[in-house]
């Protein structure tokens, strides 16, 4: 009886404290969340809002994609803090992570309150308040759900549930102790969320200086990130036995990395146009935003088996060949960020049997060293069977493409 | 001296000759005359050729409603003939009068080509020829044609209107040649325009074959490039051999536009390399491959390039971007 009667108390009370919760994160936290804006220098208007929030007396935290545009066209845009009635103040990049999305901004309004940060994660399940500055409507506070690790992702992000909205980008999403436990970064629509963990942004404050760097440095520090990055993305999986199963008579990868995943499909055997097919594809979820037209970082394979059974060889050929007569790249990439694609294609000896094998780079125009390559691959068909594998690799150098597609090669193969 | 009188039509071109030794030759549209004219406006009894006591020829009108007009468009009563290949109207009817000691023109030879030209007008090639492109183009609605929802054999039936279009230029020559009073040779023209749709398509099946063994070779792509204005250079030669038409400017710049639109028409076309990239991508089955694939090494290797080249480009786009920051103020 004892029991039940504190249990019933308890759920009588836990609803105000929540909202006591919510209601004190905003009071407390009210002046310390500011709203960033990126204004374009000719029309005086915002090309782009986000949030950022304060972890010392200046210096503000947010995301790299909210700043992107200041970064890309230094000359274009302004950044500004939107500090409410027409406090408007210019902020400065002291250091970004494209790599996880962050920015280092320095204001030149101190400000007393500050975020403080976490010193580990909350436990699972536990409550978490996201805040921002959604669709321009001024602050709010969001509560959810912290859910762990985000799986099967190369990138580390904290899985949130509770609905993230666009300008709340670079909001900080905090534990029950208002301290920061990350920093808001995108949504998988239907109330997911994805947060950096504050880990990231410890290891930015430490890594940033206390001067304001050119932008021509900032762009240098990207580039290394990049190629760190994709060093250290594509290390384990160069060295690593891939795990291989067979897809008609094609033998493609399954599980090459924890963070790439598999999918596959058949067509239906009533839907008969004479050549069946089987397909598998693998990829990221994710990549590396850079700008509104370039994004990067991001693996992805493709595999087709190609059945024409009844077709005479050359029909079979004929459909077979438009099956790699096209082709285009994953990643977004504009004419001023990437240069043309260069290929080559060549009849390719592959574990014995003869291929067709097309080989492209672009390179990117603003980061040296690093290049996007497609492959595309078809064996001679020697009847009516056909496989088709096909990569493409985001903002790698030319070291590791050449060493994935050594490897590709030599394991994406037609088991005779 | 015998007198030769060409009647002439509109254009100058000779539609008859007629040679007389009697002193004195009759034109008109009557029965009763020497030269029996056609043309409604000459009278009955138009013109009378003479020869006089000096031993000199001379035309006199004999009173017709339309008269007599010299050279130079002038109507005269009685003119002498001075020189041979002077010409009047009578009526409407051009009319020259030549002594028998003129010059004629020195002897054609026959075209080089007469004996293919021959060739060219037998029906057996010529069907042949036809029924080889027909078959192609099945060959092609057959090839692209996949599942239960083909429409290939429908196509079939575009077949004839396709041959049909072919056929509009030897058509459009035979109605000019008609026109003009030259041979309309129809037979011969469709012969070659269909024998050289035969030659393109054994040069599709050969352009393959070398795509597919060699890749990008520049042998390839150079012949990719000249032989169709090749093939048109020869179309046209044979074309207006057939047909004696000794216009060099106007073969050569029919063979010119045609051709150009095979080098322009990629040209205007809008680049998107930089998101979809062109490669050949050639496939024949295994049996057509005659030559040994590379290995994985060297198809590495032959890959350096490419990231030298587009390395070197992104380069010169960066350079480009610092030399124009540095120049704005």
């Amino acid at each position: 009886m004892l029991y039940r009667v504190v249990c019933a108390m308890l759920l009588i009370l836990a609803q105000p404290v929540l909202a006591d919760n919510a209601q004190s994160v905003f009071n407390n936290y009210q002046d310390a969340l500011i709203q960033v804006q990126v204004i374009e220098n000719q029309t005086q208007r915002k090309s782009a809002i986000g949030s950022g929030f304060y972890v010392s007396d200046d210096l503000l935290i947010t995301n790299y994609h909210v700043i992107a545009e200041k970064i890309q066209s230094e000359q274009q845009y302004q950044l500004m803090a939107n500090l409410g009635s027409d406090n408007k103040q210019q902020l400065h990049i002291i250091a970004v992570d494209v790599i996880n999305d962050l920015a280092l901004l320095r204001s030149p309004q101190k400000q007393s309150r500050q975020f403080t940060l976490a010193t580990g994660l909350p436990a699972q399940g536990e409550q978490v308040f996201s805040l921002g500055n959604p669709h321009d409507l001024g602050m709010v506070v969001v509560p959810g759900t912290f859910n762990g690790m985000k799986q099967q992702s190369f990138y580390p992000r904290l899985h949130v549930t509770g609905s993230i909205n666009p300008g709340m980008s670079g909001g900080p999403s905090v534990n029950s102790n208002s301290e920061v436990i990350g920093v808001n970064v995108a949504t998988a629509g239907n109330q997911i969320g994805f947060v950096v963990p504050v880990a990231q942004v410890n290891a930015l404050l430490a890594s940033a200086n206390s001067e304001v760097p050119a932008i021509d440095t900032l762009k240098q520090q990207i580039l290394q990130q990049l190629l760190a990055n994709q060093q250290q993305m594509l290390s384990p999986m160069l060295s690593e036995q891939w795990q291989m199963q067979p897809l008609g008579s094609g033998m493609v990868p399954t599980d090459i990395a924890p963070f790439v995943q598999c999918w596959g499909r058949a067509s239906e055997p009533e839907q008969d146009d004479g050549i069946d097919t089987a397909t598998a594809s693998c990829g990221q979820s994710e990549q590396i935003y850079l700008s509104d037209s370039l994004t990067t970082g991001k693996l992805e394979m493709q595999f087709e088996w190609l059945d024409g059974k009844d077709l005479h060889p050359l029909k079979f050929n004929h459909h077979y060949q438009s099956r790699i007569s096209y082709s285009g790249a994953d990643n977004r990439a504009g004419k001023h960020d990437v240069t043309d694609f260069s290929c080559r294609s060549d009849i390719v000896e592959l574990a014995g049997k003869a291929n067709r094998v097309i080989f492209c780079v672009r390179a990117y125009k603003d980061y040296p060293q690093l290049f996007d390559v497609l492959y595309l691959a078809a064996t001679i068909a020697a009847g009516q069977q056909g496989f088709v594998s096909h990569f493409t690799l985001a903002g790698v150098t030319q070291d590791n493409a050449k060493a994935f597609a050594r490897k590709f090669m030599e394991a994406v193969v037609w088991q005779s | 001296m015998a007198i030769l009188i060409e009647l002439l039509n509109s254009q100058g071109r000779v539609t008859e000759r007629h040679k007389f030794n009697q002193p004195q030759v009759s034109l008109g549209r009557g029965y009763n005359n020497d030269i029996i004219l056609l043309d409604p406006h000459s009278c009955a009894e138009h013109a009378l050729l003479t020869l006089n006591e000096q031993q000199q020829w001379q035309l006199t009108d004999m009173d017709s409603v339309n008269g007599m007009r010299n050279q130079r468009g002038q109507r005269v009563k009685q003119q002498a003939i001075t020189g041979s290949g002077q010409e009047f109207t009578l009526g409407k009817q051009r009319v020259r009068v030549l002594f028998s000691d003129q010059p004629v023109a020195a002897t054609q030879p026959l075209h080089p080509a007469e004996q293919l030209f021959r060739l060219l007008s037998s029906p057996l090639i010529l069907v042949f020829a036809m029924l080889l492109v027909a078959l192609s183009m099945g060959y092609e609605f057959w090839l692209a044609g996949l599942g239960e929802d083909s429409q290939w054999q429908k196509q079939l039936l575009l077949i004839p209107f396709v041959l049909l279009m072919f056929a509009l230029w030897p058509l459009l020559l035979a109605g000019w040649a008609r026109f003009s009073g030259r041979e309309p040779r129809l037979r011969p023209q469709l012969t070659l325009i269909f024998c050289l749709l035969v030659l393109w398509t054994c040069w599709e099946a050969l352009a393959a074959l070398l795509n597919f063994n060699l890749n990008n070779s520049l042998l390839t792509r150079g012949l990719s490039l000249l032989l169709p204005t090749a093939l048109l250079l020869v179309f046209f030669w044979f074309s207006f051999a057939l047909m004696n038409i000794q216009r060099r400017w106007l073969h050569i710049s029919l063979t010119v536009i045609l051709s150009s639109i095979y080098w322009i028409y990629p040209w205007t076309q809008q680049h998107n390399q930089h998101y979809v990239p062109q490669y050949q991508h050639q496939l024949l089955p295994q049996p057509w491959l005659v030559r040994q694939p590379t290995a994985i090494e060297s198809m590495l290797d032959s890959s350096d390039p490419l990231f030298a080249d587009t390395a070197a480009t992104a380069l010169q786009h960066r350079a480009d971007k610092a030399e124009k920051r540095a120049s704005a103020p």
